[in-house]
């Protein structure tokens, strides 16, 4: 035979046993196919050659791997999955190359790999059903693919042991101590209790007789520490990484910042980090980022139905007042979503200590089809507004931290508020079901949106851990998460979660409600997915 | 769950498959005596399994947007003078749906110029982000070209649509495939429960709404 095809299991059994790569390898490394070439065949179904992997599916329907890829069902960790009646199995090595008890198997080698993909047939003899496809693939693709499965999913993630799984909530100094408290205090007792309540399965898996009973524990004690980030957002990274060095964590949970987290994710990103549900509204994701989940896109998608809002009114002038970074941001993502439809920007930034300038009223009163944007807190805006012409008048409901007082009722002009929230009024049980939580455990609530979030990031995780098992890997996790979509009942404040693959965003629309006669108007509140 | 059983009901031979105006679809499977290499491909093949039932629904009377962003008056669009192909995707599905999307392009292909006429449409039961540029990517991926819809709306209004077509199951997580067909000189749709392939829907919707 001829070298390649000697691969078989020897070094994938060094693979997977050792942990080491296929690069590393002691004796012919060079002839090993790489573990990147099967990553990419996995995860965006391209071949080798850079051409699109081939299928046939459900008896004959041609299909091309840019349509859906390996990843697609089995998920980034390639532990499978379930929708509906359908089961994914998990094809990650530990699985694939080890005789499997139900359905029954051998173990897979490179042959019956190369036989399963492309005539469907396992070496149990077994058919797989209509849903998995049939690939074109030559000898080489199926070891590449072989090597990468191996890899797969084979070792459990940093920051766990066998006693404690490790997670971090990050909190930058931009945060008032009160609120910082406030969350914690949801965190901690949280993790606490969860810890209590199973303080003794570490020791209950070597009693008894039966073979359940010697079977190790899946149960980690969960250890949560801040970290605190201070001084500018561009030294973070730095700061994350100091702190990732001395402690890894397995994920983070929640957090705290008023800067946009994208330095966050973006290290989460990089080093492969859950980051599950930061408390922030200035949330930041790249097209492909796997590793962050957010709540909503935060002041940005206020941005988004404010400019959907303004769509349909004859506005050509947009002017907006602001201060500080995420106003800002939220400011800059509102013009370029201005730019492209012809209405002109003008921005009034101002130093949050002081009052914001009034100058532009008089420009606003001389010209009628000028609408005004208000990146503000109620103190500032308290300070404005009885210098405000009857302009439209557009304010962030975020900003006004959900207070819907006077001045803003009796602002002379039509008054809208950005609201990506449930409407006022509405019943929120999440929202109810973890005040009484609080409650009980004698928390008060002195930031409830925050506190709420974070009792949720503790439901969600939980769920996620007890899901998990035993295989701690981080993307199993995240995996998980796409899926639990059932979740969302727990989550308050946001009216129509969805989590799924490539859903970062739980949260996608919201309101623009009307302040009439002194009241917010939800009656005819019609939901925005900008 | 409960549509379980009746899932199996029919029981379809891919290539046996002789009638296709019948309503009974059974068949059994041809045994292969002498084992060969490809002998299991060719029953993964064979074991598509679907049931065709003729039902009786009334259309939720509700306005959607198209890929394009395009308001449409779903009963409008579904009562045309044009036979419809109707299904139930998202584009973040991790199981069914792809397959059932690239299953379609094939069976406009098995059609060919017959085809011609039929109108596709695919309505995203995630509305909430399968916003019209998520299914315009979606469906460029697919190269659906034209004649197919794909479509999105308000999500209380896409939980009525499948209510009306009684394919509600609660979430999107318990998704099941089915294919609606009607034909335009009837009240009534063809319901095809199950994951077809390409060439059996070709050959339900030849017999059932283009002769």
């Amino acid at each position: 035979m001829p070298k390649p095809r000697v691969l078989g299991l020897l070094p994938l059994l060094a693979v997977i046993l050792f942990g080491c790569d296929s690069g590393s390898s002691p004796s012919d490394s060079a002839d090993l196919p790489s573990a990147d070439a099967g990553r990419r065949m996995y995860r965006e179904g391209i071949l080798p050659s850079g051409e699109p992997m081939t299928a046939i599916v459900a008896g004959d329907v041609p299909i091309m791997g840019t349509q859906f890829s390996c990843e697609s069902c089995h998920g980034r960790s390639g532990m499978g999955a379930a929708e509906g009646q359908y089961i994914v199995p998990p094809i990650a090595g530990q699985f694939l190359f080890a005789p499997s008890p139900q359905p029954k198997r051998p173990a897979y080698t490179q042959e019956s790999l190369a036989r399963l993909l492309r005539d469907g047939e396992t070496p149990g003899g077994r058919n797989l059903g209509e849903l998995m496809p049939l690939y074109k693939l030559t000898d080489d693709e199926v070891a590449a693919m072989t090597v990468y499965l191996a890899g797969l999913s084979s070792a459990l993630s940093p920051g766990v042991d066998d006693k404690f799984i490790r997670f971090a909530t990050v909190i930058t100094d931009d945060v008032s101590a009160e609120e910082r408290e406030a969350v914690l205090a949801v965190l901690n007792t949280f993790v606490e209790e969860k810890n209590r309540n199973t303080r003794l399965e570490s020791e209950r898996w070597d009693r008894g007789n039966t073979p359940a009973s010697r079977l190790p524990t899946v149960h980690r004690d969960w250890v949560i520490e801040e970290w605190a980030l201070t001084g500018p957002s561009e030294t973070w990274n730095e700061q994350l990484e100091q702190r990732y060095r001395d402690a890894p964590v397995f994920g983070m949970l929640g957090g705290l910042s008023n800067s946009p987290w994208g330095p966050i994710s973006n290290f989460c990103e990089r080093n492969e980090i859950p980051c599950l549900f930061p408390g922030t509204d200035l949330a930041e994701a790249g097209e492909d980022d796997f590793y962050t989940l957010y709540y909503s896109r935060g002041l940005n998608l206020e941005a988004g139905l404010i400019a959907h809002h303004l769509d349909e009114q004859s506005v050509s002038n947009v002017i907006q007042v602001f201060c500080g970074a995420g106003p800002a941001q939220a400011a800059a993502g509102l013009r370029g979503l201005l730019d492209s439809k012809q209405v002109s920007v003008e921005d009034v930034e101002f130093d949050c200590r002081d009052t914001p300038p009034a100058d532009f009223a008089e420009r606003l009163a001389s010209a009628p089809d000028t609408a005004l944007v208000l990146w503000l807190a109620p103190g500032h805006v308290a300070g404005i507004a009885n210098t405000l012409p009857s302009s439209s008048v557009y304010l962030s409901s975020t900003l006004l931290a959900g207070e819907f007082n006077e001045p803003v009722l009796s602002m002379p002009g039509p008054v809208f508020v950005a609201h990506p929230y449930r409407l006022p009024g509405q019943s929120d049980p999440a929202l109810a079901r973890f005040s009484a939580w609080a409650k009980t455990r004698g928390i008060e609530l002195s930031a409830p949106r925050r506190q709420s979030e974070a009792f949720f990031a503790c439901l969600a995780l939980k769920d996620v851990v007890a899901h998990m098992g035993r295989f701690f890997i981080r993307e199993y996790a995240l995996d998980t998460l796409d899926h639990a979509q059932s979740l969302v009942a727990y989550l308050p404040f946001y009216p129509r979660p969805t989590l799924g693959p490539q859903q970062r965003f739980m949260n996608k629309g919201g309101y623009v409600l009307p302040i009439k006669n002194g009241q917010v108007v939800t009656d005819e509140a019609a939901w925005i997915l900008p | 769950m409960m549509k379980f059983e009746r899932l199996f009901v029919g029981f379809v031979l891919l290539f046996a498959y002789a009638s296709a105006s019948s309503n009974e679809h059974a068949g059994h499977q041809q045994e292969q005596a002498v084992p060969d290499k490809h002998a299991a491909h060719r029953a993964a093949m064979q074991k598509t399994r679907y049931s065709a039932t003729i039902e009786n629904y009334s259309v939720a009377d509700v306005e959607l947007i198209d890929q394009l962003g395009t308001s449409v008056s779903l009963r409008t669009l579904l009562e045309s003078d044009q036979p419809i192909a109707l299904n139930f995707i998202f584009t973040t599905c991790t199981t069914i749906c792809p397959v059932m999307t690239a299953t379609f392009s094939q069976m406009r292909r098995e059609l060919g110029d017959a085809g011609s006429e039929l109108r596709l449409v695919s309505i995203s039961i995630d509305p909430e982000y399968d916003r019209p540029d998520k299914l315009k990517a979606y469906a460029e991926q697919f190269q659906a070209g034209a004649g197919w819809d794909f479509l999105t709306g308000d999500s209380a209004d896409v939980v009525q649509v499948l209510k009306s077509f009684d394919s509600y199951a609660g979430s999107k997580m318990n998704h099941q495939p089915i294919t609606l067909l009607k034909s335009p000189d009837s009240a009534s749709w063809i319901r095809i429960d199950g994951l077809a392939s390409g060439k059996d829907l070709a050959n339900e919707v030849t017999a059932r709404l283009l002769d």
